[in-house]
């Protein structure tokens, strides 16, 4: 798909002015898309990445990495958030211009990462672990989190930072299932603290974000909805250090209906054109309530 | 913060093998505590990003530009808090200061400069 064949597609609210693209990539109200992306370790020789993609601050991050794979992650993760959010916006990827809202707690420019220019409510989050690249896009405020499982001895250092309810519910697992629970928790609490713009300045233990619901159980975030995202890891993650979990948090009390597309790798090396049109044509694969337990992930 | 889902216990002789005593590092020139306080995080940096030696750990980079997330962060930072006795939010240890600047705040941390923080080029107020 070229640009002048995007220029015939039916509009949306959010063909931006002087740019002649419509957005092919519709986000309705109360939508909640979540896109993942795995890469290899290793980049190819024959087949680089190019950064010229990504902005001045995102060039001057990924050079700063020391590991080929860190930096291969980052600019893979952040070329495929400019090419879903081109196609929601009607614009060329290298044109979305990326921003910060000001912290909720001190007010600086560190906050939640915001489109700057977007001309209607576009909210995204990204996160990135291990060749897995998570993304959401909603018309609400949302965050995600990807984590590769910790060390065990991780786990227990980690755990005294945690709300005591947390706490507790980990201390009656056995041993064995602890580590995959704590991430599945802590990818809980990560995506509802970058939902909420403070990150890791808000202290870990004021939230509630347990698996216990309902009657009896300690109250979560009033108004979020936070659950774990499956990411297909699961056959992995119980022998080696390779598996995964995810979640996402977005501000609504109810669940919402889910899209999860995988985002073609091809869409990484395709020009700014044909990545739009790669990434308008992905099927949704799910279309679904995320699971509210422990299932699938 | 409790400690009382954990195994404090092994998780208190843990820090305390992995750290200089914090009254010797006091006692020690400024320039030797910070070398040793830089040791301590390359270690402890290798341990939780699962590198097979500290020398891996790049002294003048930031954590967050050689893996660390998070995770990483929040372990060693309570590490840190535990082990020296001083305080050093997750937060700081992603910001932009690399392995050396971060070992000169808590160096002068210990010296009981608690609102010690780093202004220059790589500083946390970048």
């Amino acid at each position: 798909m070229t640009v002048d064949q995007l220029d015939v597609l039916p509009g949306r609210p959010g063909v931006l002015p002087g740019r002649r693209i419509a957005a092919p990539l519709t986000v309705t109200d109360d939508e909640l898309q979540l896109w993942m992306l795995r890469r290899p370790w290793t980049e190819s020789a024959a087949r680089p990445l190019t950064v010229s993609g990504l902005d001045d601050r995102e060039r001057e991050r990924a050079a700063s990495f020391q590991r080929p794979q860190d930096r291969l992650l980052y600019v893979s993760a952040h070329l495929a958030l400019r090419r879903v959010l081109a196609a929601c916006l009607g614009v060329h990827p290298r044109d979305v211009l990326l921003g910060r809202e000001p912290c909720p707690g001190c007010g600086g420019p560190h906050g939640r990462p915001v489109v700057a220019d977007a001309p209607f409510p576009l909210h995204f989050s990204l996160s990135h672990s291990h060749g897995l690249v998570l993304i959401a896009v909603a018309t609400h405020p949302v965050g995600v989190d990807v984590e590769q499982l910790p060390s065990a001895e991780t786990v227990d250092l980690c755990t005294p930072s945690l709300h005591p309810a947390e706490q507790k519910e980990l201390a009656l697992l056995p041993t064995g299932e602890r580590r995959r629970a704590f991430t599945r928790l802590w990818t809980r609490k990560e995506a509802y603290l970058k939902a909420i713009g403070t990150g890791l300045s808000r202290d870990l233990s004021a939230d509630y974000l347990g698996e216990r619901e309902g009657p009896g159980a300690p109250p979560g975030p009033a108004g979020w909805t936070v659950r774990n995202v499956p990411t297909g890891s699961r056959h992995s993650a119980q022998s080696d250090h390779s598996g995964h979990c995810a979640a996402v948090a977005f501000r609504s009390a109810q669940d919402h209906c889910c899209t999860v597309r995988r985002l073609p790798e091809d869409s990484l090396y395709a020009d700014d054109a044909t990545a739009t049109g790669i990434v308008a044509a992905v099927e949704p694969r799910v279309c679904a309530l995320l699971p509210v337990s422990r299932a699938l992930t | 913060m409790t400690a009382q889902a954990v195994p404090g216990d092994r998780r208190r002789l843990t820090h305390r093998r992995r750290f200089p005593d914090p009254d010797a590092l006091r006692a020690v020139r400024f320039d030797t505590r910070v070398r040793s306080i830089e040791e301590s995080i390359r270690r402890e940096l290798a341990l939780t990003l699962r590198l097979p030696s500290a020398d891996r750990v790049a002294t003048g980079r930031p954590l967050r530009a050689q893996g660390a997330g998070s995770i990483a962060a929040v372990r060693i930072a309570g590490l840190l808090e535990r082990g020296l006795r001083v305080r050093i939010s997750p937060v700081e240890l992603l910001r932009d200061d690399s392995v050396t600047e971060l070992a000169v705040l808590l160096a002068m941390r210990l010296e009981g400069r608690a609102e010690a923080h780093l202004t220059g080029p790589g500083g946390a107020r970048r």
